[in-house]
């Protein structure tokens, strides 16, 4: 998760990136006996939190690159922002990891060479994330079920407004 | 899935859309342009998720929904920008009452729920010309 500044993530990031590795890739080695200790709702929640940081993580290499889109942009990589708190719940809105740079976070994600293709990425990354969450929603209890619908509702939203604008 | 929950749930979005429906028809009136063919484009799309729902309902063994005579608008229409108003409103309104139907059906008929509150969220979103970030839920807005 380390970009050069300014392109590099904000503080926002470097929080939900931290929260999603203390859930869904910390616990394990954390804690002798995580499988019988986690609650299954817990897992399913950190790992979808997980798949929707990989889109905020887009949109921040994105706007590292071309800082130009930032009043456009922004706003959409904040809402993915809120949805992996959301999903990890309030008590991970100060996890243990904040104050340290993630060590062996996922590679910032590659950028195309220009900011229509760039947007052409983000149209394709959100199209199917919405569509997976949909998918998720499915198979989850009825609350998680609700949250992941309004989840991947707003991702349709985010690639009907870069579509237009486009 | 308790058969009565799952109609009751049918019924409050099919009300829902009978009142989007009316409401797309005041707004229409005051839209011109590519704002008069979205909405018309949207009017007919509500119309057809009324009749599903109506249809499913009744396949159900229960009495659908009617619509009534005439409703309140949430907002009243003398301009375009009035309209635009109104659909915003429509849609964010309608896209609770599916995510809520969301919570009481499973399967085929959570997904059906699920695609209404994504296709609200998404018309709102183009209306207003702005996102949010969690469409129908009222608890996590502002």
């Amino acid at each position: 998760m380390s970009r050069p500044a300014p392109a590099g993530p904000t503080r926002r990031d470097v929080l939900v990136g931290g929260a999603v590795l203390a859930l869904a890739g910390c616990l394990p080695a954390d804690q002798p006996e995580p499988r019988a200790t986690v609650p299954p709702e817990v897992r399913v929640r950190a790992r979808i939190a997980a798949e929707v940081s990989s889109l905020s993580l887009l949109y921040a290499a994105v706007l590292g690159r071309f800082p130009e889109a930032r009043p456009e942009l922004a706003t959409l990589a904040a809402e993915h922002d809120a949805h992996v708190l959301a999903l990890l719940g309030p008590g991970a809105r100060r996890p243990a990891t904040a104050t340290t740079p993630a060590p062996s976070a996922a590679p910032a994600p590659a950028v195309p060479d220009t900011l229509v293709q760039a947007r052409a990425a983000l149209v394709t990354a959100e199209r199917a994330a919405s569509r997976r969450r949909a998918r998720q929603a499915r198979r989850a209890t009825p609350a998680l079920a609700r949250l992941l619908a309004s989840i991947s509702a707003c991702g349709a939203a985010h690639v009907a407004l870069l579509e237009q604008d486009a | 899935m308790n058969r009565r929950r799952e109609v009751q749930a049918l019924q409050e979005v099919l009300a829902a859309e009978h009142a989007v429906v009316y409401g797309y028809g005041v707004a229409g009136a005051s839209l011109r342009g590519a704002d008069r063919r979205r909405a018309q484009r949207r009017w007919n799309e509500h119309r057809g998720r009324r009749d599903e729902l109506a249809g499913l309902v009744s396949d159900r063994g229960a009495t659908p929904e009617p619509s009534a005579a005439s409703y309140a608008l949430p907002s009243p229409v003398e301009s375009a920008a009035d309209a635009v108003v109104l659909t915003t409103l429509l849609e964010e309104r309608l896209a609770a009452v599916w995510a809520d139907a969301v919570l009481s059906l499973d399967g085929d008929l959570r997904d059906l729920a699920a695609d209404g509150l994504r296709d609200a969220a998404v018309a709102a979103a183009l209306w207003r010309r702005g996102s949010v970030p969690f469409p129908g839920l009222a608890e996590r807005s502002g």
